[in-house]
Order: C-alpha cells, then structure tokens, then sequence
C-alpha cells in the first residue's frame, strides 16, 4: 500500500476508536443542527411542495458544508496536534515518508470520515423533510452536485490549513489560531449563504464549478504551503 | 572499515545556550557505540541531529554519508527508539506494529510482527490496547517495533532506563544478537554504566559540550592512568614492615591497611615493583588482585576533571 494511505488508514482507524470524541461531535452536531434548523423549518412547516425543497436545500447549502467543516476541525486536532502531545510524531518522521506526505495521508484520512459525517447529516435533511411532507422531498440537482464535489474539497482545505498549522507551530499558539481559522471559515460560509438567501448568488451547475476549481486552488496554495515546514520545526514545537 | 555514522565539529546553540560546541566522532558497520553524558548534557540533542529531526548549527552529522532530513530512502535503513516510544495508545499492539511494517512496506509482514511479538514475550497481549501497557511492556514493544523493518543501524536513546532487571538483560541480549547475527551498527545512549561496559565496543562521554572521552572500555581503563592493588600477606603481622617497603616504591601514590593485609595506589598500571619489593624482603604474599576500574570510576573522574 502506498505510504500515504496507510497514514490515511491509521488516522481513521484512530477516528473509528476514539469513541468520546465521536459521541462529542454527534452530540455538538445536534445541538448545533437543531438550533440552526428548527425556526426555519417551523416557518414552513405548513408550506407548499415548493418551498419545502427550497428550505431543504438552502439548509443543506449551510449545515453540511458547516457541519463538515466542523468535524473536520475537531478530528484533525488528534491526527496532527495530537500526535504533538503524545509525542509519536518525532517517530514518524524517522519514517521514509517525507514531511508532505505524513501532512498528506492525515489530511486524507480525517477528510473522509469528516465527509462521511457530511454525507449523514445530508441523509438527516432529507429523512427529516420527507417525516414533514406527505410527498417524496429530494434536494434539486445543482444542490447534489455541491454536496459531492463542493463539500469534500472545502473539507479538506479546512483539514488542510488546520494541520499545516498544527504542525507548525507550538501549543499556545495552536490554541488560538485554530479558533480564529474555524472561525474564518463559519463566518465565510455564512456570507457565502447569506448571499445566496438574498438572491445576490443564484446556485446553478455554473456556481457549484466555479466553487469547486476555486477550492482545488486553495488545497494547491496550501500543499505549497507545507514547504516551509520543516522537521526542526515540529520538533521544537513539542510540548 | 565503512563509516555508518559520521560527526565532524558539530554544533547546536538553543536560545543562545550552547549544548554542542563541536563534537566530532565516527562509528563503523558493526559497533554498538555507547553515549553517556550527565542529564542535559546534549545526548537526544545529537541523536535528533542524526536523525535529521534538528539541523546543526555547523558542522555535519551524517549516516551512511547523507543527511536524514533530506534523504528519504536512507531513513528506511535506520531503526529508532527515542524517549518517546512512537507507540499509539489507543492502537493494539498488532496494530501498532502493522501500520509501522506497512509504513515501510516490509515484505513479510505478518510473520515478522509474529515473530517479534514473541521475542518481546507479547504474544498474549497482542490484541491488548497499549494504552493499557505498563511503562515496560511498552518500551518492549517500542523495541520491536524499532526493528521491524530489520535496519541497518539502530539509534537507542536510553533504551532500558523503565525496564526491570530481567527486561534489562532481554533488551541487552538483543542488541549483542543484533549486532553479532544481523551485523547491525547500534548507537546507544545510556545512564547505565554496567550495562554499557558489558556490551558496548566503544564509548563517549559527552559532557560540557564536548566529548571527554572517546575509545573502547578496555583502552579507557588502561589509560585512565591509576590502578589499585589489594595485597593479603600470609602474616598479617608484617604489614608495618610491607608499609616501609612499599613507600619506597614511586609509583604508589596511597597506602592503605586493609584487613590480613593492604591496599596501595599506583600511578601506572603495573603492580610488579610492588610484588617484587616484597618478595626481595622475605614478604610472603598470599593473594594480590588487581582492582579492574570500572566504567563508573572512569566516567566519574571524567566529571571530577571537568568540575
Ligand atoms: N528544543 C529545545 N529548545 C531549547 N532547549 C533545548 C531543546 N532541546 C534541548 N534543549 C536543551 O539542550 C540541552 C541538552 O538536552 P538533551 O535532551 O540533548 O540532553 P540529554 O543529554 O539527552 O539529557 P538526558 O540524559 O536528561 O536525557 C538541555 O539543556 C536542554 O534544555
Ligand atoms: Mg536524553
């Protein structure tokens, strides 16, 4: 197997076991999910086939790529600060891999299951809009396409940047530049959706590409990025 | 012989502290080299330069002739144990070892963790989380995992400083098979001064930033320049007399009376003059032996020297 991917398969494999850390996430997802969610779908409750798709999907836009990008941010905390703290990562770097790859394969590997958890709150929506409607509720076309290749590549620019970060620099450091980044990240996308319920973006096939090339962008810029990691760097960055 | 690890005039200065001001040693295929220095006194510094995982300031610290930080498929021929174990807590111990052996993509790799976990007497916690480990069992696992992948050249950072005494003799027992059988070069850093005078080829001390002292075990007792001598004389009685004798003599620097006889100090290695003075006295001896200085003694004058 390449190198990269059993890095990949070790940090999911970590993910799978850390039961307190899912049940965490589950439970902040619930909350956050419900509270985002419930005035909305109060207000149309009562309303016609159309606007309920047009709830479901607005929702969506919003909770999935959110709520991705949350877990993401909670996960990568144990595949790369965490293995900081505990102390494995100086063996690690023993490895043959270089430094891009080790970034890479945990990238790889907390992206996943952070999709995967993306994709569940998308089934959610749609489990929970067709519970409302007495009619089948799917989300429209151009909304599909977001979820598939939006989604997962803005994900992994949150990963991305978060564990390029973590390995950088120290504890303190970390501890308040991850909130401002996490942070970073919910304010664009709220702006991004505001735009969208104000009618300033119209979501079309169009849209949903452009978003999709500018994120392959920025995963470019910040695998770049990583060239100014260096082992030293990590290594006098342990706690 | 083939140099596999090589230093020249290295330096590293953290925070304007200097820890190494220019050490310079070579280490040839086969040796198991022992490091010892008193607690900060650069050791891990220089194992992590090595390993590529710090640069230095000046100077250069090789292996197989390349730098690590730079040399990915050198790092493959190289096993490390350092004061972190590189062990998941929450991983088994077949699955710690996996994901290494996968890391480097070792061949036989179900076999080998078999192999491995039954030579660290594991194979019945194999499926354990080691998070639940002992501080021991995990530096056991931490070994076989070091050498997993069969390196070329191990680097131990105080391998057996949390393992009981029989875990003490197993880990020893390893690195003399490993280097005799599979001639693999060990670059070992210790406070245990017994354990490193049984197994190690050659030592440094390290100490004030430099190193005090570079050879085998055998050439640092010879030449640290001062041997002692216990004497036990056939009629105790004639210790005064031996004393007159003795005192004449000028390489004894000390004289001691000891029980049935003495004990002298000699500022060379032979106790000949000695022996011989007593004789032509009509001194009889009963035994003489000769005190073998240990490591400890030498390494404790080497930091004598230095205060
Ligand atoms: N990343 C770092 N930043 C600042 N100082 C450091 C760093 N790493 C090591 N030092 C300092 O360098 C000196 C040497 O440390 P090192 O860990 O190499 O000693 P050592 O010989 O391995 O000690 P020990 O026997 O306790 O393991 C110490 O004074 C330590 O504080
Ligand atoms: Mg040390």
């Amino acid at each position: 197997m390449n190198p990269i991917l059993v890095v990949a398969k070790k940090e999911m494999k970590q993910i799978a076991k850390n039961r307190s850390m899912l049940i965490g996430i589950v439970l902040f997802m619930g909350v956050f999910g419900g509270m985002t969610s419930i005035g909305a779908i109060l207000s149309v409750i009562e309303g016609d086939a159309e606007s309920i798709v047009a709830l479901l999907d607005s929702l969506m836009m919003y909770l999935v790529l959110v709520l991705g990008v949350f877990s993401g941010y909670f996960l990568s905390s144990q595949a790369f600060l965490g293995e900081k703290t505990g102390g494995t990562i100086e063996t690690l770097l023993c490895s043959p891999l270089p430094l891009r790859d080790i970034w890479l394969g945990k990238v790889i590997g907390v992206m996943i299951p952070s999709y995967a958890i993306a994709l569940l709150i998308a089934g959610i929506l749609v489990a929970l809009s067709n519970t409302a409607a007495d009619f089948l509720v799917l989300p429209s076309v151009v909304m599909i396409l977001f979820i598939l290749a939006v989604v997962p590549v803005y994900i992994a620019c949150a990963v991305g940047i978060l564990g390029f970060v973590q390995l950088l620099l120290g504890m303190k450091e970390n501890q308040i530049i991850n909130i401002v980044l996490i942070i970073g990240f919910i304010a664009a996308i709220s702006v991004f959706d505001s735009f969208v319920t104000e009618g300033l973006i119209v979501m079309s096939a169009a849209v949903v590409g452009a978003m999709f090339i500018l994120g392959i962008l920025l995963l470019g810029i910040i695998g770049y990025m990583t060239r100014i990691l260096n082992r030293e760097k990590i290594v006098t960055t342990l706690p | 012989m083939e140099n596999v690890v090589s230093v020249l005039n290295l330096k590293k200065t953290f925070d304007k502290k200097p820890v190494l001001s220019g050490i310079s040693f070579d280490v040839p295929r086969g040796e198991i080299f022992g490091f010892l220095g008193p607690n900060g006194s650069g050791k891990t510094t220089t194992i992590r330069i090595l390993l590529g995982l710090l640069r230095p300031d000046s100077g250069s610290a090789l292996v197989f002739e390349q730098p690590l930080e730079t040399s990915d498929k050198t790092r493959a021929r190289v096993g490390v144990l350092l004061e972190n174990n590189g062990l998941f807590d929450k991983l088994t111990a077949y699955e710690n070892l996996k994901y290494y052996a996968e890391l480097y993509g070792i061949p036989d790799v179900e076999e080998r963790i078999r192999e491995l976990l039954a030579f660290t007497d594991l194979t019945s916690r194999k499926d354990t989380l080691v998070g639940t480990f002992s501080t021991g069992m995990k530096r056991k696992l931490g070994i076989a995992r070091a050498i997993l992948h069969r390196p070329e050249v191990l680097f131990l950072d105080e391998p057996t400083s949390t393992l009981d005494p029989e875990a003490q003799k197993m880990v020893r027992d390893l690195i003399v098979h490993l280097s005799g059988d599979e001639s693999m070069t060990v670059f070992l850093s210790s406070h245990n001064l017994d354990e490193v005078q049984k197994i190690c080829s050659r030592v440094a001390i390290l100490h004030g930033g430099t190193i005090k002292a570079l050879d085998s075990v055998e050439n640092l007792r010879k030449n640290s320049g001062v041997t002692n001598v216990r004497i036990t004389l056939s009629d105790s009685s004639q210790v005064n007399e031996a004393r007159s004798v003795v005192s004449k003599i000028p390489t004894v620097t000390d004289f001691k009376e000891i029980e049935e006889g003495f004990s002298v100090t000699l500022s060379d290695s032979s106790a000949s003059p000695v022996i011989s003075g007593l004789c032509s006295a009509g001194i009889a001896i009963e035994e003489v032996v000769k005190d073998k200085r240990s490591l400890e003694d030498i390494y404790i004058d080497v930091m004598r020297e230095e205060a």
